[in-house]
Formats: structure tokens, sequence, C-alpha cells
């Protein structure tokens, strides 16, 4: 009990294996699978939440 | 439910059970078996976060509460789309780059040991207790409306799902989720045109549209800004928006999902397709609802949709005063079905007098029926006081078995079906990752092989789907513990939130400062459940914030204690 929890507080823990997992590292910053940068992605879901605000605001207005 | 019905029910489940197998039966490491060795393109991503969050309920109980209540529910999901930018910015990069299996690996690296127990534990108790319900939800509400023993429906429901998701892990997971999300999705898109070919014929489509407007089911936005009601815009973009942070960010049934993608990209486009489609997903099957709603406009709905509670008033000695509210009911709605009539054909006329004078008569009609309705909840309540008086989850189903055509039946509650295998199936997957990485390998067993960790893993997943059958079996008798285990989401999410956004935006704050600022802020947030009327989206903006402002009043009283770094870059977080 007392190995584990000294082993639970070391701060080492699997550090090797964390070297190795780092070493893989892919770049973050990749472009987008489609679409011309990712401002665009996220302005594009933006617009797309501001637009079904609007489209639900004029339905339930509308139809009231 | 016919035999043909029973053939397509069961043939979709057979088939998700046999492909989920399939799938998963190459696993030889813990990359494989958590992670599907993070080789997953975007659209599977998407789908498999889409399939995580709807469960059963959210299509049993939607429609049912467009018919009930409107389609305000809708602004519950408005702050999902910012959140999902966000994430995609912020979380998506940290947990590739550092390649965590869970999301509170990352917070030992960043804070402590207790910082990263604490946050998974928390995730244990609040996932743990809701996989039983996410089980036990629909299992009741299939057994009563189908005329099943409910103890079969959940060990047949719960065992299928621990079968697939022990023997081939997220592969399984996240394959079945892509079939499970197509099938459910064919199967709301039938219902609904089901449901509109089931419509009067010598009432259009804008007609039926119109009468569920002018009977207030179309309240799908309310800019008024009042902290005590559920759902409206502002409670729904603010408070919704720190739900999902805290869901999809810090809650593993979620992470683990897009931590499968082959690359940053793959994973932020999952999210971002979740973040254009949620809404209008939550949109039709709101809009269903409110279809059947008007559907019952021209059909006599039962006085009470809950087929238990019916048959319990109907065995009491209250029969005679509950067959003689059942008859009223008849005729008041009948009546009522004549002043929709007259409101339809008032809209042809274009006259808005014509049409002001139809609504008032509609609603003094609708008045009659909603009192004569009360009445039979205040029969069932004097009879038992314990009785579930809120029969909203039990429209869509009743509807369903009632109305539609034999095969359509079948296939709709097979996609009902599979929508609570998927969600139980993350939740079984994202407890088994975080009993094995953030216990069983961290504290109890940390150089074992890979070999024996992947038995473990298989043996966790066992082990939970276990524990959520056994607590569905029992989650009936529990009584309010049920409502308590439901709120509990928004009881614990924020004060997660706080502790991530420390981690990632705060670096002068230290694991002991945050560690103590979780706790203060989870009493507040457990003392303004106890003790206030604010709605429980808010709950996730509080604990949130008190976490973050009481972080960083102690943190330098405290010292910056930074721990020992376990990740080579984690300072740079």
């Amino acid at each position: 009990m007392r190995a584990t929890l000294a082993f639970a507080l070391s701060s080492s823990y699997h550090a090797g294996e964390e070297q190795h997992r780092m070493s893989d590292q892919r770049p973050v910053n990749e472009p987008p699978p489609f679409g011309r940068s990712w401002t665009m992605l996220y302005a594009a879901v933006l617009i797309n939440l501001a637009v079904l605000i609007l489209l639900f605001y004029l339905f339930t207005k509308v139809f009231e | 439910m016919k035999l043909l019905d029973w053939l397509v029910l069961v043939g979709f489940i057979l088939f998700i059970v046999v492909y989920g197998v399939w799938k998963g039966r190459r696993n030889s490491d813990l990359d494989g078996y958590l992670l599907a060795d993070r080789r997953m393109r975007w659209y599977t991503v998407a789908l498999s976060i889409m399939a995580t969050q709807a469960s059963a309920i959210t299509f049993l109980s939607t429609p049912g509460q467009a018919y009930a209540d409107g389609m305000r529910f809708v602004q519950f999901y408005l702050g999902l789309p910012i959140a999902m930018v966000i994430l995609s910015i912020t979380a998506v990069p940290i947990y590739h780059r550092l390649k965590v299996y869970t999301a509170y690996e990352y917070l030992e690296g960043r804070f402590d040991l207790k910082t990263r127990a604490l946050a998974g534990g928390l995730f244990l108790i609040q996932r743990g207790l809701a996989a039983g319900l996410t089980i036990y939800a629909p299992s009741l509400i299939f057994s009563l409306i189908l005329g099943l023993d409910i103890r079969f429906v959940i060990l047949f429901l719960g065992g299928l799902v621990t079968l697939y998701t022990a023997s081939g892990g997220t592969k399984a997971v996240e394959h079945t989720h892509f079939q499970q999300a197509l099938i459910t999705t064919g199967g709301m898109v039938v219902a609904f045109f089901t449901v509109l070919a089931l419509l009067p014929k010598d009432v259009s489509f804008v007609e039926a549209v119109s009468v569920a407007g002018k009977m207030g089911r179309l309240n799908a936005i309310d800019f008024s800004f009042d902290p005590q009601n559920q759902y409206n815009f502002w409670s729904g973009l603010i408070g919704g928006c720190f739900l999902a942070l805290s869901y999809f960010g810090t809650d593993q049934s979620q992470v683990q999902r897009y931590l499968t993608g082959r690359s940053v990209a793959e994973s932020r486009v999952g999210l971002l397709f979740n973040g254009m489609a949620k809404v209008p997903m939550q949109f039709a099957i709101l809009f269903l609802g409110a279809m059947v709603f008007v559907f019952y406009q021209f059909a006599a709905p039962p006085l009470f949709f809950n087929p238990g509670e019916a048959r319990k008033i109907k065995a009491s000695a209250s029969v005679a005063q509950y067959e003689s509210l059942e008859a009223r009911h008849a005729e008041a709605t009948a009546a009522k079905g004549e002043e929709v009539r007259n409101l339809v054909r008032a809209l042809r006329t274009g006259d808005a007098r014509f049409v002001a004078n139809a609504e008032n008569d509609l609603q003094a009609a609708e008045g009659r029926v909603r009192a004569i309705r009360a009445e039979a909840v205040g029969l069932m309540k004097a009879n038992d006081p314990r009785a579930n008086t809120n029969d909203t989850n039990y429209i869509f189903l009743t509807f369903v078995t009632s109305y539609m055509p034999t095969g359509i039946v079948g296939l709709v509650i097979a996609a009902i079906f599979l929508a609570s295998m998927s969600s139980t199936a993350s939740e079984l997957n994202a407890l088994a990752s975080t009993t094995v990485v953030d216990i069983y390998r961290r504290l109890i067993k940390p150089e074992a092989t890979e070999r024996h960790y992947l038995i473990f893993s298989k043996l966790a997943t066992l082990m939970w789907g276990a524990f959520a059958i056994l607590f569905a079996q029992y989650a009936g008798s529990l009584g309010s513990l049920v409502e308590a285990v439901n709120r509990l989401g928004s009881l614990f999410y924020g004060t997660i939130l706080g502790i991530f956004l420390l981690a990632f935006y705060f670096k002068r704050v230290g694991g002991t400062a945050t560690f103590i600022a979780a706790l203060i802020g989870e009493a507040t947030v457990l003392l303004c459940a106890r003790y206030s009327s604010i709605a429980f989206l808010w709950f996730n903006v509080i604990g949130c914030l008190v976490v973050i402002v009481v972080a960083l009043v102690i943190s330098p009283l405290l010292g910056n204690k930074r721990p020992t770094q376990t990740h080579p870059n984690a300072s740079e977080l």
C-alpha cells in the first residue's frame, strides 16, 4: 500500500513512455480537409448558428 | 407490434451487435482498444460524437416535449456550436499533442495527481450512475408500451451493448455508432413523413404548421431574460455553451470520441460538424413532436399517455372516477377538434378578425381539456402520492405503436433502441478507459505488459456493464434518487470545466489552489441546487466561475507550487 502510494506520488511515472508518445507528433496547424483556412471554417459554424437563430425567430413570429 | 415489426427490430439489433464484434476483432494493444489506433476519419468521429450525445431519451422525450411544451427546448443547444469552435481551437490540439488516453491524464501533467484523481473520480461517479439510467429509462418505457418484463429489457439491452463494447473496444463503438446514426436518422425521417401522411387529407402542411403555431407549439425562440426560466435564448446560449464546453471538453465519453481522430484536423472537423448539425437536428425532432401534436388535434389522444400509471389507477378504487374523466376528456377533445377545424377555415379566409375569434374559442376548448387532465393527475396523486404524473416520455412511442404502419413501427423502435445502445457503449468505453488509465495503470499496477492492460480493459468494460445493468434493475425503486442522478451532470460539469479552463488558460495557478477552488466551487453549486430556484443550466456557469475566481484569489497566497512535469511539454500548455 505504502509502495503504491509512493509510486503514485512520484513524478516520473511513465516518463519514458510519455517521451515516446510525444516524439510522434503530427503538425497541429495542418490545413482543414476542406475550406481555405480554419478561421473560415470556424466563421462558417458561427454564421450558421446566427442564421439558424434568425430563422427560428422568424419561424416563431410568422406562425405564432 | 406485429411479427414484421419484431423481425425488423431484432434484425437491426443483431446486425449492430455482430457488426460491432466483427469490426473490433483485432486489438493487440491499449491504443487499439481504447483509441481505435487513432485512425478514424472526421465523418466517423462526427457521427460517433452525435450518437454518443443522442440517447434513447433524446428520441423518446424530445418529441413529447414539443407536444407538451412547444419547441423552446431547441434553445438549450444554441451554445453548443460556440463550444465546438472553442474546443477545436484549444482542447483538441492539446490532447492530440500529449497523446493522452483520457482528459484527466492531462491534469496531472498540468497540476498534480490529486487534481487528476478528483476530476477522474467525479467522472466515474457521475457517469457510472448515468450509465445505469441510460439503460433504465428507455427500458421502462419500452417495457410499458410493448408489454415486456422490464428486467428482461434491461438485461437484453445492457447485455448486448456490454458484449460488443467489451469485445471490440473503441473500434466496435465508433464503427457501430456510424451505422446506428444512419439507422436512427433514417428512422426519424420515415417517422416524420409518416406523421404528415397521417394528418387529415383536407388539412395542408402549411395549415398544420399554422395550427401548431397558433396553439403555442412553435415557440422556438424567446429573447426574454429570466434566470428561473429553463429554456430561453440567454440560458441556452450562455448556460448551454458552458455545459457543452464541459461535456465535450472534459467528459471522457465525448473526449474519447475525438481522440480517435487520425489527426488534429480530423478531430476538429468532427467537432465542427457536430456544431453545424446538432441544432438543426434537435429542431427537426422537436418539429416532429409538434406535428404529432397537430395529429392528435384531429384524433382523440388518451387521457394519460403513461400506460403503467393508467393501468394502476384503473385497478384502484378510483376506477369509476377515472373512467368518468376519460369519457369527459373524449367529449372535450372532440369539441376541441371542431374548434381546430374552425381555426383552419378562418386561416383560409385570411381575415384577422375571424382568426382571432377562432383562436379565442380554441383556447377556451383547450382550457377545458387541460382542466380535465389536471383532475385526472390530481386523482392519480391522491391514489398514489408517488405516481409519475409526467407522461411526456410516452407520447411519441404511444403514437408510433398506435398509428404507424406495420414495419415502420419496428424501424422507429429499432432506431430508438440503437440510440440507447450507442450512448451506453460510449459510457462503458469511457468508464473502462478512466478505470484502467487513471486508476489501475497509474495507481495499482504501473508496469505491466500491454496485453495485461488490454485484458484488464475488457474486464473493466464487463464490470461497468454489469454495474450499469444492476443499477438499472434497482433504479425504479430508488424514487427521488433517480431525479437527483438526472441532475448530476449539471451539478458537477461547472466545477470540472473550471478545473480544465484553469489548466488551459491560467498558467500561474497551481494544483493545490485549483484543488481547493474546485471543492469550494462544488460546495457552492450544491448549495445553489439545494436552496435556490435558479435554472439548472446556470449551475454550469456558477460552478465554473467560482472555481476560476477562487483559484485566482488564493493562488498568490499559496505560492505557485507547480508540480514536477510528467509530460515533457506540459509547461508549454
